[in-house]
Order: C-alpha cells, then structure tokens, then sequence
C-alpha cells in the first residue's frame, strides 16, 4: 500500500474539521467560484472560496452565476465568471478527494483548470477586526477575503497554485487586477487585488461556531475578561486560554486559565511600551487535542488607560504669539492659547467624550487693541483613534513567502499620504483656475453689494441674462453652450461697464465689473463652451439679478424736495426759448416726473421707485454739465435741484446702510453665539462691502460691536482677496501637516534641523507639540537666518533679535522643553538639507525630509517624504548637535534660546 | 389697592364727571408726530407714556402715587375716553388718530380683560365706531419692515415669502425668529374692543386675513376663548394658524421662560379647531407636517390631538401618521437621544388620548397605517447615510404595539416573530466585508422584533404599551450561546 499522500493528509484534515462537535456543526458549504475563460477553451480557477456553514442544503444546488461575465478593458477577448452554489459537505471532501486523484477541481458542476495546486494545512485565521476607514495593518490579510470572519475566528485548508502561469496577465500589468477586483467587490465583498498572492488558490473556510465567545480588557482592573458559551448541540470539553503580550522580540505579559463556560479572568499588564509599539496581546482559546477554536489579535476594542502620561496638573495651558506679516507689509500679533490634549481614557469609537476634541482660543487684537477671541476646535479625536488603531495593530508581516512578497498593492497611497509619509505641495501654481473664478465672484459680490445691478441693466439685457439663467437651471449637463447672441450680450454689458455707460457704480466697482469681461471673452474665445465651475457662479449671478430686479428698493422724500421739477417743468413748458435749448429727452423726463408728481399726495413723502431716482439723477447729470443752463434754469432753480439729486442719493445710502446694519448685526449674533463663525462668500462679500464703507467713511452708523466684528475679519478678508491669502493659506495647510508629524510621532521628542530655520518657524512648529515637556530641538545656521527686514545685520545683532523675539511672544512656556541652536562661525558643520526627526521613537528614529525650508514649505513645490533610516539622519543631527553643546563656552556661545531658561 | 380696585375706582369717579377736560395734552403731540413718523413707529407714543405714567407705574407694581390729582386724573381721563368712544365719526378731523389714542389708552388700562366690560352699552349703539374697526380690521396689511436691532432682512424676507406662499412648513422655524419686525397696536386693540361688542363682525372681518404677521397682531389681546371662538369662525387659515400657535407653543415657551408652570390650554375648542382644519385634505397634510416634525415643541398639542384624531377620516389619519419624519434614534450626542425620546413620549401621548377616545374600528385604521409605514421605513432601509448602530426605537411605537395588540391575533404576532427569529439565524448568510455591515443588520433585524417582543410579553395585562428599554432577544440562562451571541443591544 502506497503511503499516505499530502492529499490523503488534506483529506484527513478536512474530514476532521468538518466532523460534528469538533469546531462547528456543518452541514454544507457555500461555495463561490470565481473563473475566467477564453472562447473554446476551459475555464480556470482565479480564486475559489468554500465556507462551511450549519445550514442544511440538498447536494446538487444548481450554481448560480451572480452576473453577467465580466470583461475587462485590457483582456477583451477574456470572460470572467462569479459562480455561487451550495454543496454539501461531502461533495466538498470528494472534490478534495478527486482533485487527488486527477488533478481535477470540480465542486459545483463545472470542472475548473488550475495549476497544481498544493494543499497548506493548519492555518487558522483569527477574527477579522478591520474597520472602516482605518489602516488595517493588523489585520491578518486572508481576511479580506474570507467571509464574515468575524467571530472566533477560522481555520482554513488552503489548495494553493505556485504557478499561476494562467494569470500572468494580472502581473504584467496590474491595473487589470485592480478592475477585476473592483467588478467583484460590487457582487461580494472580497478585495482580492490585494491578496494577488492568492490568485489561482482554493479557500476552504471552517468559521469556529462551537462556541461563542467575547474578549474584553478592563483598564482598570487590568485583566481579560472572557464569555463564553457552548453550541447547545455540542459536549463541552475542557478548554485553555493563552494570553501574550510580546515587546521587542520578548514576551513580556503571559497568562493561561483552564476556561469555564460564562466568564473567565486572565490577569495580565499591558504597558505603553507595548501599546506604543504595536503590540497588542494576542488571546488563544484552545482544546485538549490542541485546537485552536478561538483567537483574537486585537481584543473587542480594549485599551489602555494612558492618562498619567499626559495628565498635566499645576500649570496651565501654554500660551504663545505669533508674529505675522498681512499682506500689507504691517505686522499683527495673534496670541494662541492652547491646552494640552489629554487623553483620560484611550478612546473608543462608541464612547466619544464630549471634550475629546482640542479647544483653544486665538486671540486677536481690533484697531483699538482690545482683543477679539476666537475659539478653535480641532477634531482630534478621529485621529486619535487612528493613532490608536495603529499602534495596537501589531505589524503582523506575514513570512515572506515568495508570492506574498511580490504583492502588487502594498499600500494604499490615500493612506501614505493621510498620515503624511509622503505629500506633494504644488504651490500657487495650482490654483490659478481658482484665482480666475474670483473675478465671477467680483460680478456677483459687486451686484449683491450693490442691490442695483438689475436696474443698471436694461430690459434687453436683462432679458437675455434670464433666459441663459433658465438654460443653466433646466439644463443638465456638464457643458453648456451659449449661443453668439448670449455671448455678445454678456459682452454688451461689460463693454458698458467699461465705457462708463453705465454711472452709477463707483470706479473700484467698475474696475471689478471689467474683470469679468476678460472671462466672458475667454468663454467666446473657446467656442462657446462653458465650463461647469462657471455655470455655477453663472446660475449665481442670474439668481441675484433676478432678485435685484423684484427688489427695486423705493425711497420716500419729502414733497418740498420735489416742488422744483414741477416748477421748472412749468416754466419751460411757458417758455418756448427754454424749451429749445434742452433736449428733447430732457424734457420728457421732466415730463414724466411732473406727472408723477401731480398725483401725488402733497401731504406726506412722495414714494421714489428706482426708475424715478435715476431720472432724477440724469436730470441734474444734464443740467450740472451743461454750460448755458442758465438760459433755462434760474440758479435758485439749479440749487434746488442739486439740493433734491442730493437728497435722492442720501435716502438710497441709509436703505444700503441699514441693509449693511442688518447683515453686520446677523454676523455679529452668530459671532457672539457661537464664538467662532464659519464665512461663506456672501458673508465674505457682505463684509467686504461694508469694511470698505467704514475705511472710507469712517461709518457713524455703525456701533462698537459692529466695528469690531469688522475689524476682526477686514484681514482676512483682505487675504482672501490677493495672492497673498493663497501663499498664506498653502503655507498654512504645510504647517498644519508639520505639527501634525509633531504631534503623531513625537511623543519622546522632536528635532528640526534646517538651516534657515527662524523665531517664527518655531513658533509655528515646535511650539505646537502637544506631548509635554518631550525634549524639542531647533538646529539653524545663524548666518542664514534672516527674515526680510534683517538682511545684513551682524549675526550677533541678529541672534539678539531672535531671542529677543521669542521672548516677547514665548507666553507661559507651559511645558516647554526647548532648545534652539545655530550653527555659528566655524563650530560644526555646514548643512543643507531640512530634516524633521523623531529621536526615540521605540525600534529607532525616524526622520521626514522637508524637502524645503520651514519658511516656504508648501509654498512652491516640494515633497515632504518620510526618510528610509531615520536613525542615520538622527545620528547626523546630533553629531552635530554635540559639537555645538561640546563645552560650557561652545554651548553658550550656540545656544539662542531656550525654555525652561 | 390691586389694579382693578383702582380702575374700579376711577370708572365709579369717571361716571359722575359730566365735562371731562378736553383733550389730554398727550393727544396733541401724539396727533403732530402721526404727521412725521409712519404707523407702528414706537416713537409715535412716547409723549403718551409721558403722560399717562401712572398707568404704567400701576401696570409694573410700583406702588402707584397717592396724589389725588393723579386719581382725578384718571378719572378724568376715563370720563373723556367714554365720551369719545360713543361721539366718535369717521369723518372728523384726526378721527384715526383719535381713535388709535383712545384704544391706545384703553389698552394700557386693561388688565385681566376687566375693562372693557365696564364701558357703558351705550357704545354699542355707535356702529359708524364699530363698522369702522370692522373696516379696518378687513383691510389690515401689515409691512415686513425690521427693526435696526431685530431680525435678520433674509429672515424677514423668507417670512414674508412663506407666508404668501402659505409655506406653513417653513413658516414655522421662522416664526420664532420674528422679534424684530415691526407691528402696528391698532389691529390687536380694535379686535379687543370689537370682541367686545360685537363678536360676529369680527370674525366676519377677519375671513380674509392672509398674513400671519397681521393675524398675531389681531389676537394679541384677545383672551384664550375670544382666540379660539375667532379661529373656529373665521375662514382665514393664517388665523387659524396664528391661534394654534400661540395656544400650543408661544404661551408655553413664554411661561417656561419666566420658571412659570405651563398655562391651562382650552382642550376642547382646540381639538374642535383640528377637526375643522382636517376637513381640508392639503392643509391638514402640511399643517401635520409643521406640528409633527418635531412633536415635542408641542407637547401641549397632543392630548387635543389625540382626541381630534378619535373623529377624524382614514385619510386624515393616514396624513397624520405620514406626516412623521422617522429616525433612527443612534446618534451619539445625548442631547439628540434625548430630544428623540422626548419627540417619542409627546406622539405617545397624543396616541394614547386617541386610544381613549377612538372606537376600536378607528384605532384599527391608525394602528394599520402606522404599522404600513413603519414596514415601509424599516429603519431607513433606503439609506445609506442613516444606519442603525445599536437598536433603536420609533416615534411610531405606541401604534405599533397597538396593531399587534388590536389588530393582530396572539398566533399572527407569534408567525411574525418566528419569521425574524429565522431572519436573525440565517444572517451571516450574507456576506459582509466589515463586521459592522452585519452588525447595523442584525440590529435592524432585532429593532423590528422590539415590538413584537413587548407586545408579546404584554398581551392580556395592563402594562404600558410603550417599552422603554429594549428586549434581548435570547434569554441567557436558557439560551447562552444564542444570548451571547445575538443580545449585544449596542450601547443605549
């Protein structure tokens, strides 16, 4: 008799695991195949997956394919097939059997080609615990594509191929891999484009149903706590828990306990060492034959308490100032006060806390130098959790098997650049789109300032913007055309504008009016084609045309205002000499006044809809030009006209500023609600409106609490304005990344070494750390040191200065263990590159190169990008460091500042 | 001496004055700022409150003055007040603002609706006075104009348009919002006084109102039963509107404001007000909207409610359970979990009145209908933004036990339960990528058993039929495995 083959052993094994009692009870499986095939030729096995279950099933379901084939763009002439069936668990052992036998795998009807599949035995695959949206790294990597694993776990009897010759294809070129798993995803969730070691294997899954169990750490009591139950067909045996926790290659917690059904305790420590490090405790439950019937990698969501390393008792939160630069070359002081970030307990995605997120005040001052805060919340707490999620995924590299290595999809960039391993800035140059659609903002934030715009248009012209404005709301599609005539009647109106057609707007106003025209004629220039980012600000536009038109805004004068145009219209209609020498125009409009006068009452305000102001208007427009209008008025005559176009022009102010009053004090109550206020671009173009207004005129109306809401945004707003917002704001988003890097690894320190490194890019940075007292370094060259205004002063002047300024904007240091060091003269080395170093951080530092000074970062483009040996760039820098610290006199000497002092 | 003894007092002096003194210096400068500034300005009555301080003094508890010369005063002024009403014509000189002063100043002496009854009958007579406040009140049209200090333009602007639109859903929120717009006293006074006198005409001139801004001015001073009297009368749904509102939400808000208890509501007339507004299909559809998207604004609605619903057709039953926004109540901020629960208990109460009230044909008709949409919802089913992250409850679950109490038997109740029993067995079936796709079903599966749970644990008892925390659904000393792993309930 023939030994006993590897199949023979899979058989024998399969057998055991689906025997009744012994890890569940099953009575078929559900068995997904998935399978490509070329016209005329068989199909073969891409990847197969059986799951037992407890269900019963007659043998023979017939297969059911879950979709049309799928063909991919790159394989056109391939089909590949999702096929489900369920089959009872003996048909399942003798196409084990079979397969054997012949080398034929067939489980539901079709015969599938494979490579030669070998059998791996005995793995078991403990529970899934991904989550969405996190970086799964802990997670065993078959479970993206077992099913439902996420219990106690499962063992798995693998037919793997070591070939799969037939799937070159996928290798050769990866993108179709990736399109197939995407297409199978949408029919069961399974991602196999990450596990393309797998491609050609059969997946035999037994999911541990026999018992039942949870796993829970309690912080406090600092054990775990096990429940467990019996299946209620099954025979309770005797059962084993293991619990490890193991720290730099060590086991440094252990415990075992023979385990009860209900719950059973397993005292064991877990430290933050352990934590921080990727290690969380591995928990086994197994039999008296040694089967594993549960496992848990990660237990049910336990963490830690880790509050005593960041309790922060006795001082305050600390308190800073920045110094920057708007963009009109003045300097403002803004004091940030943060309180440290403590974490009373690990967090939990169900157990949020209410003050999890940060909160802190920036502090600003108004023109009057009373200061204005502003409070800040940062959502920390999801980041929290994805800290957490990391640190306690244990980086389970599975062995380096050769297809596991040559995995195609490693790492998901998305997740690179989350937690900032890699990320590209691209400077100003990406945003040049936006900047161009700031000038359509300017039409619509000039026509909402106003409140005019409809009636500075004509009929025609609004008529024709209406109809385009109806296009845009009917139409759906993604581009729309304008015809010529539109074109030339967006055109007409700007070219208006320009001409000064148009008088009423003031000239800044017109200026931005001719913004647009260069738009417009872009649009033209491009066959009219209009992209969907202007449709939007088109449909905008229309709306608050359309508005403006329904809401011509009346005023109401007193009638001894009006009496002259009653009196002149007489006079003239006597004189027929006077009448000659105006225009026929002219005297129409006088016409039409006088008889709008007439009937009204003489006894109270004579209501002035906007048709009769803008005659008004371009009656005393004629007659201040002309130059013989003596001839026809009298100068009393004249005065009192002047005194009536001054009249009109005083009423249609106090409706526009009372409109401003209402939106100042809307602002002004969610301010003072909500403590911090979220601008949109009508918010933005309101207030722009009305800063304007008070620089100008110095706005009586306005009362204090107005002004200093004003004052509060007028930088920002001006920001938003220019280039320099954009500058500001790239650069800003760069930092943000910085303290984010600060904050995610430097929990034992932080070290930025970059030659040009100033007062202000610490402040912007290492000032930011949130872990208390961590040791922060800032290494300079002080001859490189400079900011703008400092070029050429002597490096001793200059270090002074640097001090002097973190002096002044230090605040209360709460917690700040800071050094900053230049390189001076001839001590140390040159250097040139600008490094960001985590000294300590468990296996060894790890250090991100800039890519650019912290002065510019995210301003032009650069690439921040994590170091491949942080430990050698660490090394560098303390090298370094050392020389400048080698004695009391070198020290002292390099040494420009440093907390505690 | 409390308010009314003084104004008692001054009515009895007032009766003997023959001559009062004409007119009050006040009115004269009253009537000169009337030619200045536009109706509703505030500034129009200040010399009035120069002169008439003692009324406000009395009005505020201060002790008012002793002088004699302030109580001849008000008698004196009382005595021309009377005078005047039953002299006064429509067609002499300042006759509006003759009579705006004296409603004016017949409103700053009523307190507890104790004036008016003591005016003599004889202004009855005057019906050139009464036809005139009739007139005006028809013809009322208030302006959307703000205050510097009050309400936003777009609020007011938004008010205006859902009040023409009788956009009564966006009326609402925005209702609350309107403290600064500018309202004119005289609509509210003369409705005062034509309640007063004659009661009809009022509610004959107010059928055409058509502004709720207009319809609030009119039943500013009229008491809780002159409101609902008026409502009932007239066609005006802005009236209508205006009356439910202050009764059901504006007093309660003003009193909880003030730490006061709750003022007594007048059930019946407003349960009456709801079956008249259920007689139109469309209104009562977006008025159950409005009063329905967040039931607890309005606890005082739902007693009445629950009453008028005993009455009401299938259809409009049906609009009311429609009218619901059905949510799942997981969201983790606890404030939201509570308004929920508080939304919960305000229709549980309404449903419980209906009970009550309600024969059991037309219990069956809402049980039925709210057991139909509750299916239907499945707790969003058809979302993908709101899962269920624990098991939740519905606003519907008082109806829900009602259907499987009143319109099931024990054995289709038992069928439906075994059903989800095999649903909840048969659910790894399906394949899920993340165990929390399995989890938000299961707790779906073990929300919809909540009700069958309760109903089948309380069948034959007097139990509430609202459950209040939530049912495992295996029993862990008989059923451990099938306990530990199906009864996580999620965090309540």
């Amino acid at each position: 008799m023939a030994g006993k083959t590897i199949w023979d052993e899979c058989s024998a094994s399969f057998n055991k695991l689906a025997k009744d009692g012994v890890i569940g009870f099953y009575k078929s499986f559900d068995v997904v195949e998935i399978f490509a095939f070329q016209k005329d030729k068989p199909p073969f096995n891409v990847f197969s997956i059986l799951v037992a279950k407890e269900e019963d099933t007659e043998d023979g379901n017939t297969a059911k394919r879950l979709l049309p084939p799928i063909t991919l763009e790159g394989l056109p002439d391939w089909q590949f097939v999702i096929q489900r069936s369920t089959q009872s668990v003996d048909t399942i052992g003798k196409a084990i059997k079979d397969y054997g036998d012949h080398l034929t795998w067939n489980a539901s009807g079709t015969s599938l080609k494979s490579g030669p599949l070998t059998p791996i035995l005995g793995t078991f695959v403990p529970a899934d615990q991904k989550i969405p949206g996190f970086h799964n790294k802990g997670d065993a990597s078959l479970n993206l594509v077992l099913k439902n694993n996420f219990w106690n776990g499962s063992h798995i009897i693998e037919l793997a191929d070591p070939e799969k010759k037939d799937m070159a294809f996928f290798f050769e070129t990866p993108s179709l891999l990736q399109e197939l798993s995407t297409e199978i995803s949408k029919i069961i969730p399974i991602r196999i484009a990450a596990l393309s070691d797998r491609l050609g294997n059969i997946i035999i899954q037994f999911p541990v149903t026999v018992i039942w169990t949870t796993f829970h750490y309690d912080v406090t009591a600092q054990h775990y706590s096990i429940q467990l139950a019996w299946h209620p067909r099954a025979e309770p045996r005797t059962l084993q828990a293991q619990c490890d926790i193991s720290y730099d290659g060590a086991i440094s917690g252990f415990a075992s306990r023979t385990i009860q059904p209900g719950e059973t305790i397993l005292p064991i420590r877990q430290n933050r060492h352990t934590l921080a490090n990727g290690n969380g405790p591995r928990c086994i439950i197994y039999d008296d034959k040694g089967r594993i019937l549960a496992a848990t990698q990660v237990p049910d969501l336990a963490e830690p308490d880790t509050s005593q390393d960041h309790r922060c008792e006795g001082e305050g939160p600390r308190r800073f100032i920045q110094k920057e630069k708007d963009d009109q070359g003045k300097t403002s002081i803004i004091e940030m006060e943060t309180y440290l970030f403590q974490r009373s307990s690990f967090l939990d995605k169900r157990d949020k806390p209410e003050d999890a997120d940060r909160k802190f005040i920036i502090q600003r001052e108004d023109h009057d130098k009373k200061p204005i805060e502003m409070a800040q919340e940062f959502p920390l707490y999801d980041d929290a959790i994805a800290d957490f999620r990391n640190y306690v995924a244990k980086n389970n590299r599975a062995k380096n098997e050769y297809w596991a290595e040559k995995r195609i999809y490693k790492e998901e960039l998305a997740i690179l650049k989350k937690e900032v391993r890699i990320k590209q800035y691209y400077g100003l140059d990406s945003d040049k789109d936006d900047l161009q659609i700031t000038s359509l903002k300017d039409l619509c934030s000039l026509i909402i300032k106003h409140n005019k715009a409809g009636t500075l248009l004509s009929d025609d012209q609004f008529q024709k913007l209406k109809s385009i404005h109806n296009r845009i709301v009917t139409q759906d599609e993604r581009l729309m055309t304008l015809s010529d005539e539109e074109i030339s009647g967006l055109q007409e109106l700007c070219r208006s504008i320009q001409e000064n057609k148009i008088t009423l707007l003031e000239e800044e106003n017109q200026r931005k009016f001719k913004a647009i025209h260069d738009v417009i004629r872009d649009i033209n220039l491009e066959k009219p084609l209009i992209k969907e980012k202007y449709i939007e600000q088109l449909k905008f536009l229309c709306d608050i045309l359309e508005k403006n038109k329904k809401d011509q805004k009346d005023i109401g004068l007193k009638p001894q205002f009006l009496d002259v145009l009653v009196e002149i219209y007489e006079e003239i209609s006597k004189n027929e000499c006077s009448r000659l020498k105006l225009d026929e125009n002219i005297i129409n409009i006088l016409k039409e006044l006088y008889d709008y006068l007439k009937i009204q009452k003489k006894d109270s305000l004579v209501k002035l809809d906007k048709s009769y102001q803008i005659l008004i208007h371009r009656l005393y427009g004629y007659f201040n030009k002309k130059k013989d209008r003596k001839s026809c008025l009298s100068e009393d005559q004249f005065k009192k006209l002047e005194a009536l176009e001054h009249e009109v022009k005083k009423s249609q102010t106090n409706q526009q500023q009372s409109l401003q009053l209402n939106v100042l004090n809307d602002l002004s109550n969610r301010f003072n609600e909500q403590r911090s206020i979220w601008l949109d671009d009508r918010d933005l173009i309101d207030l722009q409106d009305i800063c304007d207004q008070v620089r100008k005129q110095n706005a009586p109306w306005l009362q204090d609490t107005d002004l200093q809401v004003l004052n509060e945004f007028s930088r920002y707003l001006k920001k938003n304005t220019s280039n320099g917002f954009w500058l500001w704001n790239l650069h800003l988003k760069a930092l943000k990344d910085i303290r984010y890097l600060i904050n995610r690894y430097g929990t034992e320190g932080a070290w930025l070494w970059d030659p040009y490194l100033s007062a202000q890019d610490i402040l912007e940075t290492l000032f930011y750390c949130r872990h208390p007292g961590v040791e922060l370094r800032a290494l300079a060259i002080a001859r490189k040191i400079s900011d703008k205004d400092k070029k050429g002063e002597a490096i001793k002047g200059k270090i002074d200065k640097l001090r002097e300024k973190l002096n002044t904007y230090k605040g209360n240091t709460s917690f700040l263990n800071l050094e900053y060091r230049a390189k001076i003269d001839t001590i140390g080395s040159d250097f040139h590159d600008r490094f960001l170093i985590f000294p300590n951080q468990g296996h060894g530092a790890r250090a991100w190169s800039l890519g650019t000074s912290v002065n510019t970062v995210g301003k032009k483009h650069h690439i921040i990008l994590e170091c491949p040996d942080g430990q050698s760039i660490k090394d560098a820098f303390e090298k370094l460091w050392n020389e400048l610290t080698r004695d009391e006199e070198t020290s002292e000497k390099t040494l420009i500042w440093k907390s505690p002092s | 001496m409390t308010w009314n003894e003084h104004l008692n007092r001054a009515f009895e002096e007032a009766r003997a004055i023959i001559l009062p003194v004409p007119p009050p210096t006040s009115f004269e400068r009253v009537r000169e700022r009337c030619s200045q500034l536009p109706e509703g300005n505030s500034k129009l009555w200040e010399p009035f409150l120069t002169e008439f301080y003692f009324l406000c003094d009395i009005k505020d508890n201060v002790p008012v003055s002793s002088e004699e010369c302030v109580s001849q005063k008000w008698a004196n002024t009382l005595a021309w007040l009377i005078q005047g009403l039953i002299s006064w014509r429509k067609g002499s000189p300042d006759s509006k603002i003759t009579l705006n002063f004296m409603l004016k100043l017949a409103n700053a002496m009523d307190r507890d609706d104790h004036f008016w009854p003591q005016m003599p009958e004889e202004i009855k007579i005057n019906n050139e006075l009464l036809e005139t406040l009739a007139d005006e009140i028809s013809s009322i049209e208030s302006k959307y104009e703000i205050k510097a200090s009050g309400s936003s333009y777009d609020i007011i602007a938004q008010f205006a348009a859902a009040d023409r639109a009788n956009n009564w859903y966006e009326l609402l929120p925005l209702y609350n919002h309107l403290n600064g717009l500018q309202t004119d006293g005289w609509p509210g006074w003369y409705a005062h006084m034509l309640a007063y006198f004659n009661f009809d005409a009022l509610i004959d001139a107010t059928h055409n109102i058509k502004q709720t801004i207009s319809a609030r001015c009119l039943i500013e001073y009229l008491d809780d039963d002159e409101a609902f009297r008026l409502a009932l009368g007239t066609e005006s749904l802005h009236l209508k509107f205006a009356v439910i509102y202050k009764n059901i939400y504006k007093k309660t808000k003003e009193a909880l404001a003030q730490n006061l208890p709750a003022p007594k509501l007048l059930t019946e007339p407003l349960t009456e007000l709801l079956i008249q507004i259920s007689e139109i299909p469309d209104l009562w559809q977006a008025w159950m909207k409005v009063f329905n998207s967040q039931p607890n604004d309005f606890p005082k609605l739902q007693e009445p409610l629950g009453a008028a619903l005993a009455e009401m057709t299938p259809e409009a039953i049906g609009a009311y359970i429609d009218s619901f926004g059905l949510h799942i109540n997981n969201s983790t901020p606890h404030f939201i979990l509570y308004s929920y629960n508080q939304d919960r208990k305000s229709v549980t109460s309404c449903l419980k009145s209906f009970r009550q009230n309600a024969s059991l044909a037309k219990r069956n008709i809402l049980w039925k209908a709210a057991f139909k949409r509750w299916m239907e919802w499945d707790f969003h089913r058809a979302s993908t933004k709101y899962v269920p992250c624990r098991i939740t409850f519905s606003i519907l679950d008082f109806a829900i036990i009602g259907y499987l109490l009143e319109s099931c038997n024990d054995q289709e109740c038992k069928e439906h339960l075994v059903e989800y029993y095999d649903k909840l067995n048969r659910l790894s079936d399906n394949w899920y990528f993340y165990h929390e796709e399995y989890q938000r079903e299961k707790w779906r599966l073990l929300s919809h058993m909540q009700p069958f749970l309760h109903a089948y644990n309380i069948r034959g008892t007097d139990q509430d039929w609202l459950m209040e925390e939530p049912y495992p659904a295996y029993d862990p000393e008989t059923d451990p495995y099938y306990a530990l792993k199906f009864n996580d309930t999620g965090s309540f």
